[in-house]
């Protein structure tokens, strides 16, 4: 299994960019629709109940079925006002999570944008923070990429598993990528929730 | 992506023309059967039928397609190809001059039924179905089959090594079928330029396709080297066409000189010229040089003449009714849809068998997040290292590793152990949706406790359930939505049945609009009885009290 290492693990960190190029465009668009949705929740009457039955009804969609129907339900090209939009696999993925993170975005905003009525503060400033979680959740989410032939890092992982011979090889292969994501993410993990208590210490000093 | 047609090698070209021309010229002197009605004569005045017009007009109009080397392309504005010297040789036979239009798969019957060409030579399969839609000229020309192709690496040799692996395939094949048959994880792409460059990329491995369309690519040096046939299955003979309705004896002149060009060798030497495999044609050479196909009368002998390829698909007792539904829906309000998994027997199969997996799938993955959840919250809680650290762990690479890599993982080890079934697959689906959310859910009560006993309140699980409810729920919830991604590993749950069905019946919109509403339904239903339980939990917790 080593062998293959010198060949895989380049390809496996330049997929892992794939894997953050669609979450950060997926948190964008999120931020993009959700914010405006989290006002318009705000409001009373029927724009905020119609912002609250649209954000109901994309938290109900799976990601993943939402990711296949993108693709093979809408048509290959769709027009966008002066722009040909091409639904290729990569934007397929991009638009399915794009909905979970308008979800995420808005429910947030909202209870950010509520706290800090409130007075509370720090509750809303730890908004940011929770957003740079969700990015991170993202980026593995975005391994469902693998499903329709965009080439990330579970993409790569795949190809070179079929190319090995023997389970043992296979199964180590798959514990190397295991133990690297774990050690990325908990690292992440580690940095944000630091960042977190300090801010929280900072905002009680205050 | 270069034009494929310059690829083809010029001088092979320019070999194979010459010896359509030689061909043709042969031919010409030597066509007896059919005396030549001579333009301007009272015969031609109104032509009795396609022959007649075709040899009054002194011309054959073939419709060709101009994408397919090394069988029809273009160089400059010259057709070039193996299907242009067989029409070359064709009209050659009848004394005339062939005139070249561009057909495509989609429009060439139509062009050839409504008159606009009298013959379509057109890399097209002959079908029992399409028997009915034009007059198919016998014999066969050529026989392609399906061919699975992949990464030279890959150790599959037959269809039976297809089972649980991912095989790329452009939709509305047939052929589609009998690999979701055999247990192939079908992935979609809308034409063949697209497969082909997603197995170029890496981005997958195997792919099924005509072994025609192959044939170029394997010309390649790059694609040869990292690609070979893995093996092929359903044969399908190749038929030139002319119309029903008056080309009865066109047919017959033109299948007398195709069974000449095959019995001399000439088709094979063309399709040697030209880089087509010849296997097919080596034998319709030994069948057309010997008897019983010597005689006149072979034409019509079926020991001479391979029957059409049955590719439809056995329809289901209320087919009809489904498409006057569909008609129904169309006539009222102006919507087109297209029931396909209602109208054949193997897509009915998946489709039921979709749903009670896919309900199978999510029932099970609450319970096992329930469970996981409360499993995880009393470990991480647990006085004891030794039980704490190793839940830990899990939950650390629950937390970091993409769901969709972890299904793979618990896959490889299930195939590890020797179990490869749907339901065994269904199982390792199960454990890890409940694994990657019920560790999340129990870290969440595990925390709860913990806030409750530094607040010096009751802490046990009871309590830390009740005070994490929500997250809880929102657990559960995330694991419906995430039960789609089973299919990765082979489960046969409805994304995996609806994808399989669109394969085949080539049609997506509303078998993939239908899936998402059906998710969408189950997470409403998770998502509502969710919210009756922590409702009830906070009545439990106030005692009733409002």
């Amino acid at each position: 299994m080593t062998e293959v290492l010198p060949e895989f693990l380049p390809r496996f960190v330049a997929a892992l960019g794939v894997n953050v190029g669609i979450a950060a465009a997926a948190v964008a668009c999120g931020l993009l629709v959700g914010l405006p949705l989290a006002a318009a929740r705000l409001l009373p009457g029927w724009a905020g109940r119609t912002a609250s039955a649209l954000v109901a009804l994309l938290r109900s969609a799976p990601t993943f079925v939402v990711m296949f129907f993108l693709l093979n339900a809408l048509p290959r090209g769709i027009a966008l006002g002066p722009w040909q939009l091409a639904m290729t696999p990569w934007l397929s993925v991009v638009l399915s999570l794009a909905i979970y993170a308008t979800a995420y975005v808005c429910d947030n905003a909202l209870e950010a944008a509520q706290q800090w009525r409130r007075g509370s503060r720090l509750a809303a400033m730890l908004f940011p923070m929770g957003l740079v979680r969700a990015f991170f959740v993202m980026v593995l989410s975005s391994g469902f990429g693998a499903a329709v032939g965009v080439i990330e890092a579970t993409t790569v992982t795949l190809r070179q598993l079929e190319a090995l011979d023997g389970t043992g090889a296979r199964l180590a292969l798959m514990a190397l990528v295991v133990a690297m994501f774990v050690l990325l993410f908990q690292g992440v993990y580690a940095l944000i929730e630091r960042l977190r208590r300090r801010l929280v210490a900072r905002m009680a000093g205050a | 992506m270069p034009e494929p047609g310059r690829r083809c090698g010029r001088a092979a070209r320019r070999a194979a023309a010459g010896a359509a021309m030689a061909l043709a010229t042969l031919l010409a002197a030597a066509q007896p059967r059919v005396a030549p009605a001579a333009a301007g004569s009272s015969a031609c005045a109104a032509p009795a039928d396609a022959l007649a017009r075709v040899r009054c007009g002194g011309e054959l109009r073939v419709g060709v397609r101009n994408d397919y080397p090394p069988f029809a392309a273009r160089d400059g504005d010259t057709p070039v190809g193996f299907e242009i010297d067989l029409a070359r040789a064709l009209a050659a036979g009848l004394g005339v001059r062939p005139v070249f239009s561009t057909v495509t798969p989609a429009n060439r019957i139509a062009t050839v039924g409504e008159g606009r060409v009298d013959l379509v030579l057109a890399t097209m399969g002959h079908t029992v179905a399409r028997d009915g839609e034009a007059r198919f000229v016998r014999p066969h020309y050529y026989q392609s089959r399906t061919v699975v192709v992949g990464d030279r690496r890959r150790a599959i040799t037959a269809m039976a090594g297809v089972a649980g692996q991912t095989v790329c395939v452009t939709v509305g094949n047939n052929t589609n079928a009998e690999l979701a048959e055999r247990g192939a994880r079908l992935m979609l792409f809308a034409n063949v330029q697209q497969l082909v460059d997603q197995l170029e990329s890496g981005a997958c491995s195997l792919a099924a396709q005509d072994d025609s369309l192959f044939a170029f690519h394997f010309l390649r040096p790059a694609f040869a080297a990292r690609h070979d046939v893995k093996f092929g299955f359903s044969p399908l003979p190749w038929g030139m066409a002319v119309r029903s309705e008056d080309g009865a004896a066109l047919a017959e002149a033109l299948g007398h000189t195709l069974r000449g060009l095959h019995a001399d060798g000439t088709l094979l030497r063309l399709a040697r010229a030209h880089g087509v495999d010849t296997a097919f044609l080596e034998r319709e050479q030994a069948r057309w040089s010997a008897p019983p196909c010597l005689d006149e009368a072979a034409l019509a002998d079926p020991r001479c003449v391979a029957a059409p390829h049955d590719n439809r698909l056995q329809p289901t007792p209320f087919a009809a009714e489904v498409a006057r539904f569909e008609a129904w829906v169309k006539a009222r309000w102006d919507v087109e849809m297209t029931l396909a998994m209602l109208k054949t027997r193997i897509a009915l199969d998946l489709f039921l068998q979709g749903i009670v997996f896919s309900l199978l799938l999510v029932a099970g993955a609450v319970l096992a997040t329930v469970g996981t959840s409360l499993a995880f919250a009393a470990g991480l809680g647990a006085s004891s290292r030794w039980l704490r650290w190793p839940l830990r762990l899990l939950l650390m690479t629950a937390q970091s590793t993409p769901l969709v890599l972890l299904m793979l993982f618990a896959g490889l080890l299930a195939s590890a152990w020797g179990a490869s079934s749907a339901l065994t697959a269904l199982a390792t689906a199960i454990v890890v949706l409940g694994l990657f959310n019920g560790s999340n859910g129990g870290q969440a009560i595990a925390e709860a406790r913990a806030a409750l006993r530094r607040a010096g309140a009751p802490a046990g699980l009871r309590d830390g359930v009740m005070h994490a409810r929500a997250q809880l729920a929102a657990f559960v919830v995330n694991a419906t939505r995430g039960s789609p991604a089973a299919s990765i590993i082979g489960v046969p749950e409805l994304l995996s049945a609806q994808t399989d069905i669109a394969s085949f019946s080539a049609e997506r919109t509303t078998t993939f609009t239908l899936l998402l509403l059906f998710y969408m339904a189950v997470v409403s239903v998770v998502v509502a009885l969710g919210q009756r339980w922590q409702a009830r939990l906070a009545e439990a917790d106030t005692g009733g009290a409002p």
